[in-house]
């Protein structure tokens, strides 16, 4: 009898397996080669960052979100590249010479997701002085860390940067907020009715459209800096979700926002974004709609209320767009945000009212 | 006799649209507080008077969910003649309410 092994097709799955073991075999050494070229001439700490983690993400040396949105969102945008591929990242702050408190939040929110994925994340610090003093005293490593509860606030340091994250509507923390916020600002308890406004649109924005169809399924985040030198709070607040230009360009064929966006001759998504935040859209649409048109009020009273002084500096980035709706000029990035992010401050210029709230 | 209701009665700090969304929405307010209320003062003959002072501020989607979603229960002419609405505090609010309750059907 004729042994297996000398059988036409024991060859063939010899062969085959053979094949593939000689490709895993190749991949393997193409894949050292690259990290033993990467490493040439490096430093011993550096050569253990590229060989432990398999993304080294470089951070811009000008890491503000206001003044250099382009590049810190393409730098935002490799991280979640890395973490959509579930790659083991690392993030070199070495370089950066300035941070911004935007830039740090959505720093923050997106290596977050790495910790709540149990994917393996690290970084170093600045050598820069301002830049490291500034990420340690706004507590970035502990709020990394820390387990979290969306309904905690509790201020620590000055300057510190403190986060909330939550999927819900949580009108309870604006309370401690409103009242640490004017402290810093006015020495006392104040009422800034708009941003507990701008807060309440902000989260209920998040809870209904950063997923296509679905309620309450992505995080918002939001991070208040309290500057005590010159008495002035700013706050951060960002999803990681589809974003506002593709939550309404992914609306159906049939959906009346196509009639409402070519009878406002809408050139690009700027003039969309820009249009959204000073309400043509949403009146438009009360003219044309009978379904609901009764909702999408919400970014327009936000605008409103730095129009009424409560807010100022309002920015706003979501997809390929970055927005100073204090002075009206919208612009298209190169790299897009995957999300919304909106920045805004309150100092002594801002409007208050006295405090009269009765506790429950 | 005068019927009035205060909204920090409720929450000093008023919430989303729906119950679902989160704390203290517009919706357990209408439920809860502002439709038996406006119920009660219509049976007497009386109007109600809704005081918005004394909270932190509004979103948008709690007043439209509040107001306009109790238009949409009763008649629009109905809450548009039997309302009265107290915001000293952000006198614009009077308007947007007026407009939320006439365009509650869209």
């Amino acid at each position: 009898m004729k042994k297996y092994f000398l059988t036409e097709k024991y060859f063939l799955h010899f062969l085959r397996v053979s094949r593939k073991s000689e490709k895993r075999r190749k991949k393997t050494v193409r894949k050292t080669k690259a990290i033993n070229r990467r490493c040439h001439g490096k430093k011993k700490e550096e050569v253990e960052i590229i060989r432990g983690y398999r993304e080294n993400i470089k951070a811009p040396e000008n890491c503000s979100l206001l003044n250099n949105s382009e590049e810190v969102i393409k730098f935002i945008s490799k991280i979640e590249e890395a973490f959509q591929k579930f790659r083991s990242t690392f993030v070199i702050l070495r370089e950066v010479k300035n941070f911004d408190y935007g830039a740090l939040t959505l720093l923050l929110s997106t290596m977050s997701s790495f910790k709540i994925k149990g994917l393996k994340f690290n970084g170093n610090q600045p050598k820069e002085i301002n830049a490291r003093v500034l990420i340690n005293d706004s507590g970035f490593f502990e709020s990394l860390y820390k387990n979290r509860n969306g309904a905690e606030y509790s201020l620590g340091s000055p300057n510190q940067i403190i986060t909330h994250m939550d999927k819900n509507v949580i009108p309870q923390v604006v309370l401690p907020i409103m009242e640490e916020s004017s402290k810093t600002i006015w020495g006392d308890k104040k009422i800034i009715s708009g941003l507990h406004s701008a807060l309440m649109e902000l989260m209920q924005n998040t809870n209904n459209h950063a997923s296509f169809g679905v309620l309450g399924e992505k995080h918002w985040w939001l991070s208040i800096n309290h500057d005590k030198q010159n008495r002035r709070v700013s706050f951060s607040f960002v999803d990681h979700g589809v974003g506002i230009v593709r939550s309404l360009k992914g609306k159906p064929k049939e959906s009346p926002w196509y009639n409402i966006a070519s009878a406002l001759k809408i050139r690009n998504d700027c003039d969309f974004i820009q249009k959204l935040m000073e309400g043509a859209l949403h009146k438009a649409a009360s003219k044309t709609t009978t379904k609901k048109s009764y909702r999408g009020k919400g970014l327009p009273n936000i605008k409103r209320m730095v129009d009424y002084k409560y807010i100022s500096n309002l920015h706003i980035i979501t997809n390929n767009v970055h927005g100073n709706v204090e002075s009206g000029e919208y612009n298209l990035l190169s790299n897009e945000f995957k999300g919304t992010f909106f920045y805004w401050e309150i100092g002594d210029s801002n409007k208050n009212k006295p405090w009269n709230i009765q506790y429950q | 006799m005068e019927h009035s209701i205060s909204v920090a009665d409720f929450s000093v700090t008023p919430g989303p649209r729906l119950k679902v969304e989160g704390a203290f929405s517009g919706e357990l307010f209408r439920e809860t507080v502002l439709k038996p209320a406006f119920e009660n003062a219509i049976q007497k003959g009386n109007k109600l008077t809704v005081n918005l002072d004394g909270t932190l501020g509004y979103g948008t989607s709690f007043l439209e969910e509040a107001f306009g979603g109790l238009a949409r229960e009763k008649e629009v002419k109905s809450v548009l003649n039997n309302l009265a609405i107290i915001a000293t505090e952000e006198p614009y609010l009077v308007e947007d309410i007026k407009e939320y309750i006439a365009k509650a059907n869209g």
